[in-house]
This record gives structure tokens, sequence and C-alpha cells, in this order.
């Protein structure tokens, strides 16, 4: 997959956020399970968004189906996402609870991801 | 306010190519416009740039341009920045005058606690900059919203903010800045943690049914001997 996100590249909403740092599908079950592991480690002290929504349908062939017979089922639906990408959003509560819970989410993606703040620094490299 | 002098130097080439070695050399690519001037290309250092923008103004620090021996006065209107590696791609200058006034987004900061916080509601901060009109020398470095009279349920609205200012908001003085929810209930709490959200696993049973279809699907796939 080629390029990175053009948009949702910020923190828009909340205070910090999860992005994504390479390209891939992520799907309805592992954007589900990021955010109950957010949720059960913030417990009722923060607010989360997602920013991504599985909307792209994949099919697979049922195991051991020979060739032909046309395209397979539906089988899930996936999130596509470039580098770049503010996947996740989290805000009320302190930094390090934050980082706790954006670090259990990122455990739940298929690609590599960064915690981000609001104000990004700016590198002089 | 603070006001900063910034070298830049006129670039002969644009597009993806001349930019691209500007930035491989340390310079940041950009533009200066406005005020019935021509638009005129130019690269600025990249590390006195990074400089200026890191005074408490921000982005809103007033820069003197100096391009061949002439200085413009001008106000950064857009960056552009790499997505993954927070690097400077690209910057929009707009030309200013001292005596005309501007509109710039003022960024609000949340001041004190919030009473209804320390009950166990949530302060949410729906709204994160204001749109502001005022002298280009008087831009305020940020807008402060005292939150600590908010209980659960109260909101701060723009229109508070703008009591008693040098400068005129020009943000819709409806918009909420400030937000105190009502904490969660357990079994509102439960149903998050549940998963009541894009789509749930499916339990045992069901899976146990999914794959039952599957064996009896395969078996009706299976072609009968002497085939081929």
């Amino acid at each position: 997959m080629r390029g990175r996100a053009k948009g949702g590249t910020q923190v828009s909403f909340g205070d910090f956020g999860l992005m994504a740092l390479e390209p891939g599908w992520v799907t309805n079950r592992q954007i589900e399970a990021a955010r109950i592991a957010m949720t059960r480690h913030i417990r009722r002290g923060g607010k989360v968004w997602i920013n991504v929504f599985p909307d792209k349908p994949v099919t697979k062939k049922p195991a051991e189906t020979r060739q032909g017979s046309g395209k397979g089922n539906p089988e899930h639906w996936v999130a596509v996402v470039k580098p770049g990408r503010v996947m996740f959003e989290i805000a009320g509560i302190p930094e390090p609870l934050a980082k706790e819970a954006i670090r259990l989410a990122a455990h739940k993606l298929p690609i590599k991801c960064r915690f981000v703040a609001r104000e990004q620094p700016l590198e002089v490299q | 306010m603070a006001e900063v002098r910034l070298q830049a130097e006129r670039r002969g080439g644009t597009g993806k190519g001349p930019s691209r070695q500007a930035r491989s050399a340390g310079k940041v690519p950009a533009i200066v416009y406005g005020r019935g001037m021509d638009p005129l290309s130019i690269t600025v250092d990249r590390r006195e740039f990074v400089t200026a923008l890191l005074t408490d103004a921000g982005i809103n620090v007033l820069l003197d341009i100096e391009v061949d021996g002439d200085t413009t006065l001008a106000l950064t209107r857009e960056l552009q920045r790499d997505p993954v590696r927070g690097t400077l791609l690209h910057a929009d200058f707009v030309k200013v005058d001292r005596t005309t006034e501007v509109e710039v987004e003022v960024p609000i900061h949340i001041v004190g606690e919030a009473t209804g916080a320390k009950e166990g509601g949530i302060l949410e901060q729906p709204t994160f900059s204001a749109h502001v009109r005022c002298l280009p020398t008087e831009v305020p470095e940020s807008i402060d919203a005292d939150v600590s009279g908010l209980g659960v349920g109260d909101s701060l609205r723009v229109s508070e903010l703008a009591e008693g200012r040098s400068f005129q908001i020009l943000t819709d003085p409806e918009e909420v800045v400030a937000h105190v929810a009502a904490p969660m209930s357990e079994e509102e709490l439960e149903a998050l943690e549940a998963g009541a959200g894009i789509e749930q696993e499916p339990t045992d049973v069901e899976q146990a049914e999914q794959a039952a279809e599957t064996v009896s699907d395969d078996a009706d796939d299976t072609p009968a001997e002497g085939d081929e």
C-alpha cells in the first residue's frame, strides 16, 4: 500500500491518540478489542474516540475448496489504514494512564503504532 | 507579542524537485502573499523557523521576513507537516500591516479544576481554539478558560470567554468550550466494557455451528471418486 494518510493525522477531539506507523487492514474485531482494552483500563475516567471505521468487506473462500466457482463470500470488514492516521483518541485522564491504555490498545492491532499527544513537538533535524 | 526576524532566500524553482532539494539542504519551502503583493516563493532556514515557532506566541508569532534586503511583516497562515515524522514540509506566510486587523486562531487553555470533576464528573473540552480578530501586534498567546466554577452538567461557552477582552472573538458565542459530563453509571460502564460497539466476538455455540456448516459445505464440494 503506497503513501501516507491524507486526513485524520492530528489529534482532533481528545488529548492523546494512537497513530499508525505502517499501512495495513485493521479488522472490526481488532478495533473492538482495542476499544475494550482501553475502556477497561481507564474505567470511568475518560472518553474514547474511534476515528477509523471498517467499511471494506473482505471475502474468503472456505477451507479445502477447489479454485473456481466464483468469488468467495464476505468474511469480515476492515478499515484501510495508512501511516500517520490517528486511529483512536482519548481524553479526560492523566498522561501516564492514557499512555498505558494506548499501549494496551496497540497490542490488539496488526500494525506498528505510536502514542501521540495533541501538540506534537516540532523536530528540527 | 513576540516578533522574530527571519532570513529567507528567493526560491528558483517550484514543484517537488526543487522543494525536496531545499528540504534536504535544511530549508523549508514557503510562500509569502497577501495585501496586493505578487506571491513570492521563498525558502527559510528550518532551524531558525522552528526556533521562531517555539516562542510563547507559537504559530501566531509575528515574522519580519527578509528577502533580498526587503523586509515583509507576516504571520504564518498554514504549516504543512509530515504526518509521521512531524517535520515541516511547507509554510504559508500572509503579509500583514501593523495598523490593520487580522483574523487568527488562538488556542484556548483550560485553567483551574472544575468542581464537577472533583465530584467524579468528566471534564470535556470540545473547542480547542477560537477565531480572533485583532491587530497583528496584539495577538494573544492564548485564551484562558477558567472552569473552576463548573459543576456536573455545566458548560462554559465562548460568549463567557469574550467578556472584558481587548480583542474580538469571532467563533460562535454559543459554542461550548468546556463541559462537565456526569460520571458513568455501573450499567453504562459494564455495557461499554462488554463490547456493545462494532461487533461482538461469536460465542462458542455460534463458532461450533459455523464449524459444522463449513464441514457440511466441504463434504458437498468433495468430488466423487472416479472424477477427473
